[in-house]
């Protein structure tokens, strides 16, 4: 097939990637910009899950996951059962969504991260941390207006030929 | 799947994973500062910009205010002198005092909307897990989590946090919970009868063991009485400055030696302060 392993992205730009979106993701943001402040770990792994899906999918999330249970402190494995879930699925419709209008493709990255959102609210229900603040909900917003910008960074400056 | 979810009971119910938190807090702290970098270089642009008559204002004002400390520092040392004398009298173990230490606050976003700080002291510094941590107000909160340079704190506001107090004007215990807005601790479980006003000062009462006594907490905002309800609805403010504290102390209490008791000496001193606290649930 035309996309063989050759079309790969260097691995080091993938894991780069997520590390920049880490430091994004704790990014000190006033109380009211918070609100807004997307999950740039799930945007630029649903990215990856999009346009790479032979590679990076709920493996690579649950790691993307412990890495943001490692940046926020939080209870450890709680990002990663989110993260694995959202990529997992995103793996599953990327071939679909790859065709897709670009707003098409934002509402999908919503109902993703509202999914992963909704876990790890759920777990925290369990752990008896409960946070079901309304702004929370906000992420999956702020996310979905993210994308386009996501999906104008990590496009290959100089694409290959069979490469979108 | 299965992983996370056994991960997630592990960590949530046990302190197996302390050493693997140590371990990924020393790993993310170069990212940290990575992420320090815009905040710290807008306080340098600040600390450039302040003119010198605005320098000489604060100096006056931290003089002054050192003045006054120190004057009462002396009052303190001889009060705390006929304090021991008092309580050697009524056979009660003397109570220790603490050594602080200074800690700033990392400027990052942890999880977004709990109660939490992130401080720059951590295990190299003898920083331990349930550690009180106050600032110059009152109390702010505990250690949660630690890592060799960093430690995670979570507020007396984040949800689930408890600090056993008592009203400073009548020695009644009571407990303050947070509840997850940073302006407002809830203090369940009071009688309809309690004696308890708006104003009130709640002081930690040093149950527990966690924090140490004495330390202001909240004053009483509202006492709703509501028939139908078995007990006293009672909103309380945060003394500490939770959103705006710079810097934070870390307190380790009783840390400064003391003359060592009888053990039923401590017992004696348990019973008199149990008895004026008839009707408090447990902690």
């Amino acid at each position: 097939m035309l996309l063989g392993s050759s079309n790969y992205r260097p691995l080091w730009i993938v894991v780069g990637s997520f590390l920049i979106a880490g430091c994004l993701n704790i990014l000190p943001m006033g109380i009211m910009a918070g609100y807004f402040q997307p999950d740039w770990v799930a945007l630029v792994l649903i990215y990856w899950c999009f346009w790479e899906p032979e590679r990076i999918g709920a493996g690579a999330g649950w790691c993307a996951g412990i890495f943001l249970d490692m940046l926020d402190y939080g209870t450890f494995g709680k990002h990663a059962l989110a993260k694995l879930v959202c990529g997992f699925l995103a793996n599953r419709i990327s071939l679909r969504l790859r065709s897709y209008p670009v707003w098409q493709q934002s509402a999908a990255v919503g109902v993703l991260i509202a999914i992963d959102t909704l876990i790890v609210a759920t777990v925290q229900l369990f752990l008896d941390e409960p946070n079901l603040s309304i702004g929370r909900w906000c992420t999956p917003l702020a996310s979905m207006v993210m994308w386009p910008v996501v999906l104008i960074m990590l496009k290959p400056a100089f694409p290959r030929h069979g490469f979108r | 799947m299965l992983v996370s979810v056994i991960l997630i009971n592990i960590d949530a119910h046990t302190n197996t994973l302390s050493p693997v938190r140590a371990l990924s807090g020393l790993l993310i702290t170069p990212l940290q500062q990575l992420v320090l970098i815009p905040s710290q270089f807008a306080q340098w642009v600040a600390g450039r910009a302040i003119s010198t008559p605005e320098l000489r204002d604060q100096l006056t004002q931290v003089k002054n205010a050192n003045l006054q400390l120190r004057v009462r520092q002396q009052q303190i040392s001889s009060l705390q002198a006929e304090n021991q004398r008092l309580r050697q009298l009524l056979s009660a173990s003397p109570r220790g005092l603490n050594r602080v230490m200074l800690a700033e606050l990392v400027d990052v976003s942890l999880e977004p909307y709990s109660q939490s700080l992130l401080v720059n002291k951590g295990l190299s510094q003898e920083v331990f897990l349930g550690q009180p941590v106050l600032d110059a107000q009152g109390v702010m909160g505990q250690v949660v989590q630690t890592s060799y340079y960093r430690s995670a704190v979570a507020l007396i506001t984040d949800p689930g946090q408890t600090v056993p107090v008592m009203i400073e004007r009548n020695g009644f215990r009571a407990f303050s919970v947070g509840i997850g807005q940073s302006d407002q601790l809830d203090v369940p479980y009071l009688n309809r009868n309690t004696d308890i006003r708006k104003g009130d000062l709640l002081i930690t009462s040093g149950m527990g063991g966690r924090f140490p006594y004495g330390y202001p907490v909240a004053t009483i905002r509202t006492v709703t009485v509501d028939v139908n309800e078995p007990f006293l609805r009672v909103i309380a403010e945060p003394i500490a400055k939770l959103n705006y504290s710079r810097e934070v102390l870390l307190a380790w209490p009783g840390d400064i030696p003391e003359p060592i008791d009888t053990p039923d000496a401590i017992v004696v001193s348990e019973k008199q302060t149990s008895g004026d606290t008839p009707n408090v649930a447990g902690q």
